[in-house]
């Protein structure tokens, strides 16, 4: 356990979070796969194309979909970027079929789904002796002013009338801005994971701590967005309501506005479903369009995509506000599942409760090591000396 | 004073604080682990430990060690004293720098200067207050540190301020034999003010720094 992770419940949520991020190995499989791809592309097109991954594996919050009760195969996200190419001049019907057509060939074609509404899905089965297989979507598209933004221009297809048309999205911008969210701890817990990675990976050998890429560094930021999505999937994947489970970009948003640079998994996930279930009360009192993250006029709600003119929280007042209220009574469940019983004390249940709201076993011995005790008091395991700290008094300062 | 010393030092701390480890590297010497303790806090006795790390620079002393909390349990927000870099403000420097001179020593920043920090911050979780207050964020808490400190000598921040003036235009070593310019009609090496000056500087090595600040704050 790298340094820093003191309390019992500190010590839990890192293991929970280890759990739900992708294993080293199967994410150097995506990573091989997608890098196949944007060669194979480039050579079969001849055209410069860009591509990168966007979405929770850029961000590093990538885990395991769970629907129907089940464990999925893991979702990636490609961006297939053509830089030369401009929305003035192409369709976005052509810029598509641009796409398509080059994965309609071998050996694409094989693995190549049914057209979406705005990617091409490539099913990469399980490898043999694993579980687990890969669905990468690649979403076809152009800068929009190339040189100037990083923002690029998507294609849409109705589903009713099948037309195409552009929308916009900004992967990069939200990268950068997502990390500066989270750069004090990052750069706080940079050298210690790294360093610990260095001297215990197994799955990946490194020849120096130099290196080991920043993406294997994970932030508390991260790893409560890895358990925020995982409750979610769960909780909803039983409800007769799953077309109301909160998407991951509110998760993502809302999270990293209310993170505060806390450096362990648990600190940071009270922080945060705290911060999430303070706007329950809106429902009481609008705070009609204030600069604040989640807005609600008594009519429509809003949630800001932080990087382009977008609003997450569309569609939460239809049906009688069913996705707000189904955001909200989430909340209220992953704080009675996950943190009430470590701050009420009432700990009896508490193991069922985590695996059962997260399907993700923990082993009974690492639970027993815990020792969490019924307080949720902190334990302490240093030495204690008495020490005369206070002669001279020593007032904290700031700089 | 250098880095070897206190990684000697460190060999007699660790019999004491057994969870606390050492790295040494080029540019640093880094402490971390958790620090225990029992202190006494206005009467009240607190046993409790952190999650630590202190990083103390190759030019130390004249640069002092920056110390962090690693659980996240002291949040990071400016009522904590945790500086934009994450870095606990443990206290002034002229005061954290009165507390080690003239040694330096490790044990005294990590009893002295860093349990005195973390048993307030218990205090602080207990009741909601710092127990001894605080001091003014900025150049503000340095300038109150020396009205606190020498009072006698500085009534006004204008005084604080002439004086560092008057530092950073001293000589190394200056001339005792002639008649000092503060007003005292003495001879230099026997004016207070001078011997105050002396003091100061040999304690503080920020000095040159404080200048630029105080003339920013002037402006302000």
């Amino acid at each position: 356990m790298p340094n820093g992770i003191v309390t019992a419940p500190e010590k839990l949520f890192e293991e929970i979070a280890k759990k739900l991020d992708i294993p080293a190995k199967l994410y150097d499989e995506a990573e091989q796969n997608y890098n196949d791809l944007a060669k194979y592309l480039e050579s079969t097109l001849q055209l410069p194309i860009d591509v990168y991954v966007q979405g929770s594996f850029m961000l590093g919050t990538v885990i395991r979909p769970y629907r129907k009760q089940q464990d999925k195969d893991y979702d990636v996200d490609l961006v297939c970027e053509f830089h030369s190419l401009s929305k003035e001049e192409c369709t976005p019907k052509q810029i598509k079929h641009l796409l398509g057509n080059a994965l309609q060939k071998e050996p694409y074609n094989r693995i190549l789904d049914e057209e979406g509404k705005r990617c091409w899905t490539l099913n990469y089965p399980a490898k043999q002796g694993e579980l687990v297989g890969f669905h990468i979507d690649c979403l076809p598209c152009v800068p929009v002013l190339p040189n100037f933004s990083t923002k690029i221009a998507l294609t849409n297809k109705d589903k009713e009338t099948g037309d195409y048309n552009w929308a916009y999205s900004d992967p990069r911008a939200f990268k950068k801005w997502f990390d500066e969210r989270q750069k004090v701890a990052f750069m706080q817990l940079r050298d210690v994971q790294k360093r610990y990675i260095f001297e215990n990976s197994q799955s990946r050998v490194y020849n120096s701590i130099e290196e080991i890429p920043d993406r294997c560094v994970k932030t508390p930021l991260q790893k409560a967005i890895q358990i925020l999505k995982r409750h979610r999937d769960v909780y909803f994947s039983s409800k007769h309501n799953e077309d109301c489970k909160p998407i991951s970009m509110i998760i993502t948003v809302l999270s990293a506005h209310l993170y505060k640079q806390e450096l362990t998994t648990y600190e940071a996930l009270k922080t945060i479903v705290k911060g999430m279930a303070r706007y329950a009360q809106l429902f009481e009192k609008y705070n009609e369009r204030q600069s604040d993250l989640i807005t609600f006029d008594g009519e429509t709600w809003e949630i800001l995509s932080p990087v382009v003119d977008e609003n997450y929280a569309e569609t939460w007042h239809e049906n009688n506000h069913g996705k707000a209220r189904a955001f909200f009574e989430w909340v209220n469940q992953l704080e009675k599942d996950l943190l009430l019983p470590i701050e009420t004390g009432e700990l009896k249940n508490y193991k069922f409760l985590v695996e059962n709201s997260l399907r993700s076993d923990i082993s009974s011995s690492f639970f027993d090591s815990l020792k969490l005790n019924s307080n949720g008091n902190r334990v302490i395991t240093a030495p204690t000396p008495t020490i005369n700290a206070t002669n001279p008094i020593n007032k904290p300062w700031l700089e | 004073m250098s880095l070897k010393k206190i990684e000697n030092e460190f060999k007699e701390l660790s019999k004491i604080h057994t969870m606390l480890e050492l790295s040494v590297s080029k540019y640093e010497l880094v402490i971390q682990g958790l620090l225990g303790f029992c202190t006494v806090v206005k009467g009240e006795k607190f046993i409790d430990e952190y999650a630590i790390k202190i990083s103390f620079p190759k030019d130390y002393p004249k640069q002092l060690p920056k110390a962090f909390e690693t659980s996240g349990r002291i949040a990071n927000q400016p009522e904590n004293h945790i500086n934009p870099s994450g870095s606990l403000c443990v206290g002034t420097p002229p005061k954290i720098r009165e507390i080690l001179y003239p040694n330096y020593s490790l044990t005294d920043y990590i009893n002295k200067v860093l349990i005195g920090y973390l048993s307030q911050y218990s205090y602080k979780e207990k009741y909601g207050k710092w127990p001894y207050g605080e001091m003014s964020h900025g150049v503000r808490g340095i300038i109150d540190y020396y009205k606190e400190e020498y009072s006698q000598y500085f009534d006004t921040d204008d005084k604080v301020i002439k004086a560092f003036k008057d530092l950073s235009t001293m000589k190394t070593r200056p001339k005792g034999y002639i008649k000092c310019n503060c007003g005292c009609k003495k001879l230099v090496k026997n004016c207070k003010y001078q011997k105050l000056l002396k003091k100061i500087r040999q304690k503080e090595e920020d000095y040159n720094l404080y200048i630029d600040e105080f003339n920013n704050m002037g402006e302000e």
